[in-house]
């Protein structure tokens, strides 16, 4: 867990407020401030009485996350999310500026879901056997719900698979798998590995398909039918991936775009977070 | 005498230096225009990265407002308070904590478009100055050196 640059991130008066090991945090403007160690979640106090976020904390973080700069984050800030130094993504909501569906801007910032990504070397060791075959990447569907580990699961993959020397391509339209930071990966996807960020899915897979040459394409969080075609068409031109979707079960996707998603995979991986984060529930496979 | 003359060049000074500052604001506007329409770079590295190389009184300015943005600035008085220079008038240093507390605070096609007006007016006062150079300053010099010749019979 990467406390340091969480940290730069936040005001200064959080400093001695918080605990040394940090999953999560919630400011909400006027709320308390809650967080999440790992194991359980909490009201961060002061004193004795919980600590009151107030805006100027919530544009603190926004100010750094940003560069100062709205312009540099606009698109992914209408998208609900910025992302800081070593993958840590900001959810943001709060009174949005939006002509129908399309939304142009975050006017009134209120509410921040800071989620620090962690590192869980090994953690697809097992189930990599599973999925590459020699040279032949098996296409892999993870299901979990939110906070799952999904992301954990899918950088692992990636890692494994490049070991084994496998061209690995990821999309990481929100900087999470990868953590990007002025185009290095600041969290180890593997030696074979090239990683497109800030550009949405269904593009990436057409410029990764068309012109890098991938064994396989890893990506985060599928959503909606452009994506799942995207995917369909990238398994269509010969190419392995491996994505996520959230769910509780296989069974959750049923009707819905998912779906056929789903039974054109090889190898369905579904996480459970009922003991912890990460934990394989079922893994189905193509026969 | 030698007084009088010297504070005839300060004036003088004080134009070139008002029109220096001016000329840089337009570079930073260009710059930074630059920066963000192809790359979107972010405030803070632009500005690093301009504190970095540049000198002068306008570089000195964007220091100091580089020092304080981690803080935050509520408005553009707050800017004026940590930014304000002995050089420039009132008015110019006014501008200028605008021109700074406005930076970042838009959409790309809004900043470019502010950006633009800002450089438009930053061009129009480097004008006026640089005509001041030329016109006042000469005379203000001389005008001072007059008055000392004047002064120094008068004693005698």
């Amino acid at each position: 867990m990467d406390t340091d640059n969480l940290f730069s991130l936040l005001p200064l008066t959080f400093y001695p407020l918080l605990p040394d090991k940090i999953s999560e945090l919630r400011m909400r403007v006027g709320k308390p401030l809650y967080c999440f160690d790992g194991g359980k979640w909490f009201f961060v106090r002061e004193g004795d009485k919980p600590y009151v976020v107030t805006g100027g904390d919530v544009a603190h973080v926004l100010g750094r996350a940003s560069g100062y700069s709205l312009y540099s984050v606009t698109d992914n800030l209408v998208k609900g999310f910025i992302t800081w130094k070593g993958g840590i993504r900001i959810g943001v909501t709060g009174e949005c500026v939006s002509d129908g569906d399309a939304v142009f801007n975050v006017k009134y910032p209120t509410s921040l879901a800071i989620r620090i990504p962690c590192e869980i070397k090994g953690q697809a060791d097992e189930l990599i056997g599973k999925i590459v075959e020699g040279r032949k990447f098996r296409n892999t569907m993870i299901v979990s719900p939110p906070a799952g580990g999904k992301t954990t699961l899918l950088r692992e993959i990636a890692r494994a698979a490049s070991v084994k020397g496998l061209n690995v391509a990821v999309i990481d339209e929100r900087s999470e798998i990868a953590a990007v930071c002025k185009g290095e990966p600041t969290l180890d996807t593997g030696p074979s590995c090239d990683v497109i960020t800030g550009v949405s899915k269904t593009r990436a897979f057409e410029m990764l398909v068309r012109s890098m040459n991938p064994d396989a394409v890893i990506t985060d969080e599928i959503y909606g039918e452009k994506e799942v075609n995207a995917v369909l068409d990238a398994m269509r031109a010969g190419v392995g991936v491996a994505i996520s979707v959230h769910a509780e079960t296989v069974g959750a996707l049923k009707d819905t775009v998912y779906e056929k998603l789903q039974k054109a995979m090889d190898v369905t991986v579904v996480l459970s977070k009922k003991k912890r984060p990460g934990e394989i529930a079922e893994i189905i496979e193509k026969c | 005498m030698t007084a009088a003359a010297l504070t005839g060049l300060a004036i003088k000074k004080s134009f070139r230096t008002r029109m220096s500052v001016f000329t840089d604001a337009c570079d930073f506007c260009a710059y930074y225009k630059r920066e963000i329409s192809s790359l979107k770079t972010p405030l803070d590295e632009i500005l690093r990265a301009y504190c970095k190389e540049g000198k002068g009184v306008f570089s000195g300015i964007m220091k100091k407002y580089y020092a304080g943005m981690s803080v935050g600035f509520c408005n553009a008085e707050e800017v004026l308070s940590d930014v304000r220079s002995n050089v420039l008038r009132d008015e110019d240093n006014l501008i200028i904590a605008s021109f700074l507390f406005a930076l970042g605070k838009s959409d790309l096609e809004n900043e470019i478009t502010n950006i633009k007006r800002y450089q438009d007016v930053f061009e129009e006062k480097k004008r006026k100055y640089e005509s001041d150079l030329n016109k006042k300053g000469d005379m203000y010099y001389k005008l001072f050196v007059l008055l000392g010749i004047t002064l120094m019979i008068l004693v005698v």
